[in-house]
């Protein structure tokens, strides 16, 4: 949840690990440049920790800067930043001792997209919050009202795992799940399309994409230190933006995130031409559960789905169809 | 006539005028935003708009453009169907048609003349569409220009409400406002109306820095440890460089199968790592503190050094679109106020 109290109680606990030496680095969130928006932050000294803020727009999975990272760090963490954290230590991307997860409980954040869609977000000049109610002043002097739970990103319409589910120190109360009648339900419907609509919604998906890849850079789990799109000996992907070569990346990627993928929603939010990148994820995370009853991120002792194997693992996958 | 009005009542029939004339490319509604694409009709030009989610470069500057296909059997070369069409670019903003003029004098140098650019150029009429919404990421004062720049512009249109003002810059502009049908005289209020909703949109705008000063501090800041921080938070995708209107590199790949192929041309990015990676494994740019260094500085820098200008148009796409709020505004200001 989002209150002063809680940004004071993240200010505190990154000053005084700063302070006591326990970590070199925290890592949260800070004002960005608009009052709508907030930027991850790299603090290294206790002074800094008031910089820290807390509250919906903190729309960024601050694990992505996790892989490789030689300091001790403390990282501020919702549910899904947190899960993205221990996958990244099942992986030995990052070593377990020196991370100290901050976690949080999150009611959800706004998707920008949404905002943009329900308010002119450049004359925003400030906001506040209070239980589900988003109180907006904007230019001109005027306040608008909007409902928080209108503006959710999507990953946090049908989030399980509000809260960090591993934590060093927690701050704040864990919450009580959302109800989510189905989890998969948008994957649901889109099997339900004729393949002709489902052949469209991915051409729509290769018109659109202009390969910046920022959903590789914002995914936490996408770190790989050359992706195999960028491999040039030999080159396994073409570089247009031709149908075949966009959506030859976009299912690798889908794929390789199969039995890892959080459903943060990251790649979503990062992507400027506003590609539900989620779905094709969502559709693998259906599989991998169903398949192994496997969710990822949410122990540390559990082996991950694609890291083990057990003899009554279900053949289907391989032998029918 | 030195200035003439378009009445918005008009303006269905002048954009019907134009396409009889030629291809007009112009910003088109997508989704939740707005891009230049070849008009279907002339109902589908967005002329209320606050700037196109992409910069209308690409028009000149594909992101992917074939060069030409070969054979390797008797050594072919082949040409790619040529699909430039004569016509209008349409409602370009003031600070991306300045942009455009930065990136002529890149694909048109006495060295070198890059026949692909500069066919599609020229094959535009430049009709701009003065800015009178900024937005809380535009800083073109800040780097040269101003809501109602004619730089890279054949003529200048102006909304004024229930009327656009319509300015011709060059002959080319002079010629188009001539032959454009249902086309006044502007009368002395409409100017001084203009003149009025310039300022006041200017005023909107204060400089947060001036191009000699971002160059100039710039110039010493090669090795100054701030980068070290300023970087940290970048996550090294290409979103900064692919909605930018000024960068302009690019990637040449040939794709080749049993013996034939095509040489392609592909817009390419200084932040990512392949970019400046040598054959031999190593990387003079090896972490993102370099690459972010090297785009900030060649925009308002080392284009400057080589240009005259800085490459930088204030269009904010940058600021906007980054998953993490790199703002360039305050990299530059960090140096400037140092």
């Amino acid at each position: 949840m989002w209150s002063e109290e809680i940004t004071r109680n993240i200010q505190t606990v990154a000053e005084s690990l700063l302070r006591e030496g326990k970590v070199d680095l925290v890592l949260g969130y800070q004002a960005g440049t608009s009052p709508v928006r907030t930027a991850p932050a790299f603090i290294r000294t206790p002074q800094e920790a008031s910089l820290l803020v807390w509250n919906p727009f903190c729309e960024n999975n601050l694990s992505v800067y996790l892989p490789r990272r030689k300091e001790r760090v403390a990282i501020i963490a919702k549910g899904c930043d947190a899960r993205a954290a221990v996958v990244a230590v099942q992986e030995n991307q990052i070593s377990r001792d020196r991370l100290v997860i901050v976690g949080l409980a999150c009611s959800g954040i706004i998707d920008r997209r949404r905002l943009a869609l329900a308010v002119e977000v450049d004359q925003i000049r400030g906001f506040s919050l209070a239980g589900d109610s988003l109180g907006l002043e904007t230019e001109s002097g005027g306040q608008v009202q909007l409902e928080l739970s209108g503006l959710l990103a999507d990953s946090c319409q049908t989030c399980t795992h509000r809260s960090a589910p591993i934590a060093d120190i927690f701050i704040g109360q864990r919450m009580p799940e959302r109800e989510v009648e189905d989890e998969f339900a948008q994957v649901r419907s889109f099997e339900a399309l004729s393949s002709q609509e489902r052949w469209r919604h991915f051409m729509d998906m290769a018109e659109k994409c202009i390969r910046c890849y920022a959903c590789r850079s914002a995914c936490p789990l996408c770190y790989c230190q050359e992706c195999i799109v960028d491999q040039t000996q030999p080159q396994w992907f073409g570089k247009t933006t031709a149908t075949e070569d966009v959506l030859a990346y976009h299912i690798m990627r889908a794929f390789h995130l199969a039995g890892r993928c959080v459903d943060c929603g990251a790649c979503s939010r990062a992507c400027p031409m506003g590609l539900d990148l989620r779905l094709l994820n969502k559709k693998l995370q259906k599989e991998v559960k169903e398949l192994y009853q496997y969710v990822p991120g949410l122990s540390l002792e559990e082996m991950p789905a694609l890291g083990t194997y057990r003899t009554d693992d279900p053949q289907t996958c391989i032998t029918e169809k | 006539m030195d200035t003439g009005i378009i009445t918005k009542t008009n303006l269905k029939a002048v954009i019907e005028d134009l396409m009889q004339r030629g291809e007009v490319v112009a910003p088109v509604r997508k989704d939740d935003y707005v891009l230049f694409a070849s008009l279907p009709s002339a109902e589908a030009a967005c002329l209320d708009y606050a700037n196109s989610k992409l910069s209308p470069k690409g028009c000149f500057f594909p992101q992917a453009e074939v060069l030409f296909y070969y054979q390797k059997e008797g050594h072919k070369i082949f040409e790619p169907p040529n699909e430039v069409k004569p016509g209008y670019l349409l409602g370009i903003r003031p600070c991306d048609a300045r942009a455009i003029a930065l990136l002529d004098p890149i694909f048109d140098e006495p060295r070198y003349q890059d026949v692909y650019y500069l066919e599609r150029r020229k094959s535009k009429v430049m009709i701009g569409l003065a800015c009178t919404r900024p937005q809380s990421t535009c800083f073109c004062s800040s780097t040269g220009g101003s809501p109602s720049d004619t730089t890279g512009l054949d003529m200048l249109w102006q909304d004024l409400g229930d009327r656009y003002l319509v300015r011709p810059i060059t002959d080319r502009g002079r010629e188009l406002l001539a032959k454009l049908p249902h086309v006044e005289e502007a009368a002395a209020e409409d100017l001084a109306k203009a003149s009025e909703q310039e300022q006041a949109v200017l005023a909107k705008l204060p400089p947060i820095f001036s191009a000699e000063e971002a160059f100039s501090r710039l110039s010493a800041a090669f090795d100054d440890p701030l980068w070290q921080r300023i970087y940290e938070r970048c996550l090294g995708c290409a979103t900064c460089a692919f909605v930018c209107p000024t960068c302009h590199c690019f990637d040449i790949q040939d794709e080749n199968r049993c013996g034939q192929g095509r040489r392609v041309r592909l817009w390419d990015s200084c932040q990512f790592s392949l970019f400046t990676l040598h054959t031999s494994g190593h990387n003079p740019r090896p972490c993102g503190k370099e690459r972010l260094r090297q785009r900030v500085m060649h925009k308002f820098n080392y284009f400057k050094v080589n240009n005259g200008q800085i490459a930088c148009v204030g269009c904010g796409r940058c600021i906007r679109e980054c998953p993490v709020n790199m703002d360039i505004r305050q990299i530059v200001s960090a140096y400037c106020l140092r």
